[in-house]
């Protein structure tokens, strides 16, 4: 296997007696798009931060390209970021900006003009060239941004939440067109959001962080169908919970008490197993079922409310025991179905999964 | 890529509304709102300014008093070698007065903007305590310190280091001292305001893009404060021209500045339009000095060389 690109052995960061950080493991491979993914001040930004080297670790050793970088200098690493902010120079044009790290590097005059237009053709922004920043668009000034990263030819480009401040409809435009370009360039990618879509959208693979540790390390697909904790499961898309107490298990199955039945599971689906245990389920693998199922997992519930937002139509439903769970109707079922009527859903054992309460 | 989003660039810069009350309303509220400040300037600005130019205008009477006859004579003398050394003696001290203050002035707000935020107010405080005593009083002390039988000469001469005392004071170096020491905070605050405002992500952009510290420091941080440094120097050079007393006290008379001029020409020559006409010359000075910082505070410069 080839060296990580980025490597975190075991490192945490304390801020005086505050944990920021803390048992921080992670191996980016070569080209990949790895995105850390988590809510608002889980410690993502100060993990990034100790790549590019503006904080220290308190424990533990940050790696690049194969050599140990704890006391490194910003300035000789192999790595650039995209500010959130994009802390473009106020006080310079944006062929200055992006100029400004070859500069630096007393790279010759003529290749600095030569790599920087070709930089501003991929982004293009040709014709922006002597603008100040604060004559573009947010858009315009994220291009600027990633351009003034990438004319370096980093081996690792940070990016700490870069379409934050951009609208959505932009934000989706600049997803495709950063998932591109770092295709096409073949840079690795380490990607900081707390938006779940992006990630999913963007990501080779996800890191879940939730307050300064890392939840779960997986490819999007795992990471959404598969959530290994309660939290995950809760902050990644929509999903419904029911607790339950396992009653016994076999070669395949557990066998789960709740909403007073018995639920089955498929075992390897069980991350972590105790007598209190949550099964996770996704509206969109729940069906409505005319009578039970043999192949299915099957619960009676009453239809309680029906919210229509756009692409689909939510079912609220309520099991026997007071729980609500909400499910996508199909396109079969669609008007099928009346406030108050009884019916069954169901869904497949292979569609659930347990966690821990 | 993204075509659509430059074609939307438009909408994006404000259109400046076009504000249309009418006329009558807006003159009456501004007039009640500025009337204080309006009669205050005129009563202790214009009013004063122009006794000052017309006497600037006249001839001096025979006893000291001033002759109602118009004459250029006043501004005309300034070009005899006397007054235009005097002049250029009055701008001389000042750069150098503001070059001092505001080298040592910088490294000394960079480091109060950068030292942890609960001791900044002490250490701003340490700067503006002296203003608490009268100059007059701080300047005697300088005198204390440095004449002839002096504390430092008494010192030096105790340990040895000297056989003769030093020539310390009554000389254009002891005007320097006084000026920069009176001036020194009118540089570190204004330093310190443009140093403790600078966005701290711009110096690890340049970090991050390879800068090495001395270059992010000429790259970034003095482009960006340079307002700051231009404001330092101008409260700085603009009084010096006028700290008679210092140059007076301290320099022995020997350094005669604008103000000592002026001063004179009031109170000893009693030459009134000519003591006028040497205030509207300095006047006139100090507003080109100011029109200079509006200059390259509201203009954004883009280095194309970068160090
Ligand atoms: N310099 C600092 N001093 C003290 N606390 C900090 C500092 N930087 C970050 N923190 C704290 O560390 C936590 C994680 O911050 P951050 O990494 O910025 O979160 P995120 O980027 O995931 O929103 C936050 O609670 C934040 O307040
Ligand atoms: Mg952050």
């Amino acid at each position: 296997m080839s060296v990580p690109m980025v490597e975190l052995k075991n490192v945490a960061k304390r801020f005086k007696d505050f944990v920021a950080a803390e048992n921080i493991n992670i191996s980016v491979e070569s080209g990949e798009f790895l995105t850390l993914l988590g809510p608002s001040g889980c410690g993502k930004t100060t993990t990034l931060r100790m790549i590019a080297g503006f904080e220290q670790p308190t424990e533990g050793e940050v790696w690049v390209n194969g050599q140990m970088v704890n006391h490194v200098e910003p300035y000789k690493r192999d790595v650039n970021t995209v500010f959130q902010s994009y802390a473009l120079f106020p006080h310079m044009s944006v062929f200055n900006n992006i100029a400004y790290g070859l500069r630096m590097k007393k790279v010759p005059k003529s290749e600095i003009k030569e790599r920087v237009e070709k930089i501003l053709k991929l982004v293009q922004l040709e014709k922006f060239s002597s603008r100040k920043p604060h004559q573009l668009s947010g858009g315009q000034k994220q291009r600027v941004a990633i351009a003034r990263a990438l004319v370096n030819n980093p081996k690792v480009l940070l990016l700490d939440e870069p379409l934050g401040a951009l609208d959505l409809k932009l934000r989706k435009q600049m997803q495709v067109e950063l998932k591109h370009l770092q295709q096409e360039l073949q840079i690795t990618f380490v990607y900081v959001t707390h938006d779940q879509e992006e990630a999913l959208t963007m990501s080779d693979r996800i890191i879940i962080m939730n307050d300064g540790m890392i939840e779960q390390i997986g490819s999007p697909t795992e990471i959404y169908e598969r959530p290994k904790t309660r939290f995950i499961a809760d902050f990644i898309g929509e999903t419904n919970l029911f607790e339950g107490a396992v009653t016994r298990m076999d070669d395949q199955f557990v066998y789960v008490n709740c909403a007073s039945q018995e639920i089955k599971v498929h075992r390897e689906f069980t991350s972590d197993l105790s007598d209190q245990v949550s099964i996770a389920v996704r509206p969109e693998k729940m069906k409505i079922l005319p009578a039970p199922d043999e192949e299915l997992t099957a619960i009676r519930g009453i239809l309680r409310e029906k919210i229509y937002v756009g692409s689909v139509t939510k079912l609220i439903f309520e099991f026997p025991n007071g729980q609500h769970v909400t499910v996508n109707e199909t396109e079969g079922h669609r008007g099928m179905s009346k406030i108050g009527d009884q019916l069954y859903i169901g869904w497949h054992p292979k569609d659930s999964v347990i966690l821990r309460a | 890529m993204l075509k659509k989003e430059n074609a939307t660039l438009a909408t994006d810069i404000p259109i400046k509304p076009k504000i249309k009350h009418s006329k009558k309303k807006i003159n009456l509220a501004a007039i009640w709102t500025i009337s204080p400040v309006t009669i205050w300037l005129l009563l202790f600005l214009f009013i004063p300014l122009f006794f000052i130019l017309v006497v600037s205008v006249m001839s001096r009477g025979t006893y000291g008093g001033i002759e109602y006859t118009f004459t250029l004579e006043n501004y005309a003398r300034f070009f005899e070698p006397l007054y235009l050394r005097i002049i250029v003696v009055s701008i001389a001290m000042a750069a150098a007065t503001t070059l001092i203050c505001v080298v040592f002035g910088y490294p000394f707000a960079y480091i109060i903007a950068q030292s942890p935020a609960k001791y900044r107010t002490l250490l701003l405080l340490l700067v503006i305590v002296p203003f608490w005593t009268n100059s007059l009083i701080r300047t005697y002390a300088w005198i204390v310190l440095l004449r002839t039988e002096g504390v430092i000469n008494t010192i030096l001469l105790k340990i040895g280091l000297i056989a003769e005392p030093l020539t310390l004071l009554y000389n254009s170096g002891a005007t320097l001292i006084g000026f920069v020491y009176t001036l020194f905070p009118f540089a570190v605050l204004p330093l310190y305001a443009s140093i403790e405002k600078l966005d701290r992500t711009f110096l690890e952009a340049s970090s991050d893009l390879g800068g090495r510290p001395w270059q992010t420091f000429l790259n970034v941080t003095l482009p960006l404060t340079f307002p700051g440094v231009v404001a330092a120097s101008l409260l700085v050079f603009i009084p010096t021209l006028g700290l008679f007393f210092i140059s007076d006290l301290m320099g022995g008379a020997k350094t005669m500045i604008i103000g000592n001029l002026i001063k004179n020409q009031f109170l000893t020559a009693r030459d009134w339009p000519f003591g006028s006409a040497a205030s509207i010359i300095l006047m006139v000075l100090t507003l080109m000095m100011i029109l200079f910082y509006l200059k390259v505070s509201g203009g954004k410069t883009d280095d194309t060389e970068l160090l």
